[in-house]
C-alpha cells in the first residue's frame, strides 16, 4: 500500500479543470512500481462559501488559492478506505474540515484522522443541490455523489466505475488490464476491488 | 462488491435522471459521452 503523507507533497499531477458550475477536477498519478497509477480529486462548491474535496490530492499553492476562491474547504469525503493518502495532511491544513467516508471504511480512515459522520453525512454538507450516499451492494465500502447544477447533474462514483484510458508505465498498465480498470471504456473493476 | 443485483439496481436507477451529464470516476477520464448508456451498459456487464 502507498505510504499515508504526513507532509504537503504535490505528486505528479494534471490541470485543475472547471468541468462545470463550481465544480473543479484535477488527476494525478500515484507512484507504483514501474509505473504511475492515475487518481482524480474533485471539488465541489458548497452553499455558504464552503466545498467538499472528494478524494483529496494535495495541490501546489496557486491551484489551493484557486480551490479556497471557490470555497473553504468544509468536508474531506473519502469515498473508501484506500483513498486516504492525503487525507492526513489535508485535515493538517484544514482542521476545521470535516471528514466523511462509508461506514465500512470508517476503521481504516480514523487512523489517519477523526471520522466525524459515516451513513448520515448529509447535515455536514448542508447543500441541496448536493446528495452523497453509501452505494448500495458495496458491502458499506463506497460512496457515491450526486451533483445538481443548472445545466445538467454530475455523478461521482469512486472504484465501482473505472476508466483508465492511459496507464503509465507498464505495471499500471498491467494492474489497469488485470482489475478491469477500463482501459478501453468505463468497466466496473475486478469483483472485490471495493472491498 | 458484496451483491451484484443490488449494485446493478443502482446503476440502472442512476441511469434514470434524465439531464445526467458526466460521471466523474477516481480513477480516469471523466466520462462525459452518453454516461446513462455507459450505466446501462455496466448493468448489462453485471446482470450476465
Amino acid at each position: 500500500m502507498t505510504k499515508i503523507l504526513d507532509r504537503w507533497t504535490i505528486l505528479p499531477r494534471g490541470t485543475l479543470q472547471e468541468i462545470d458550475d463550481r465544480i473543479l477536477t484535477v488527476d494525478g498519478d500515484i507512484p507504483m512500481p514501474l509505473g504511475n497509477f492515475p487518481r482524480r480529486m474533485t471539488v465541489i462548491g458548497l452553499s455558504g462559501g464552503r466545498t467538499a474535496i472528494w478524494s483529496a490530492i494535495a495541490q501546489p499553492e496557486p491551484e489551493m488559492a484557486r480551490i479556497e476562491a471557490l470555497g473553504m474547504p468544509a468536508v474531506l469525503i473519502v469515498p473508501n478506505f484506500h483513498h486516504r493518502l492525503d487525507l492526513k495532511i489535508w485535515k493538517q491544513r484544514y482542521p476545521d474540515a470535516k471528514v466523511v467516508t462509508p461506514p465500512a471504511a470508517r476503521e481504516k480512515v480514523s487512523e489517519v484522522a477523526p471520522v466525524d459522520a459515516t451513513d448520515a453525512p448529509a447535515p455536514l454538507l448542508n447543500d441541496a443541490e448536493v446528495e452523497l450516499m453509501t452505494v448500495p451492494g458495496t458491502g458499506e465500502t463506497e460512496y457515491a455523489m450526486i451533483v445538481r447544477r443548472r445545466g445538467g447533474v454530475t455523478l461521482l462514483t469512486n472504484d465501482i466505475i473505472g476508466h483508465v484510458r492511459h496507464p503509465h508505465g507498464l505495471g499500471a498498465k498491467v494492474m489497469s488490464h488485470l482489475m478491469r480498470w477500463g482501459t478501453s471504456k468505463p468497466e466496473i473493476p475486478c469483483p472485490g476491488i471495493t472491498t | 462488491m458484496k451483491d451484484k443485483k443490488v449494485l446493478a439496481a443502482q446503476l440502472r436507477a442512476w441511469a434514470t435522471i434524465p439531464d445526467l451529464k458526466r460521471i466523474i470516476v477516481s480513477h480516469g477520464d471523466p466520462i462525459v459521452d452518453d454516461p446513462r448508456g455507459v450505466l446501462v451498459g455496466l448493468v448489462d456487464k453485471l446482470d450476465k
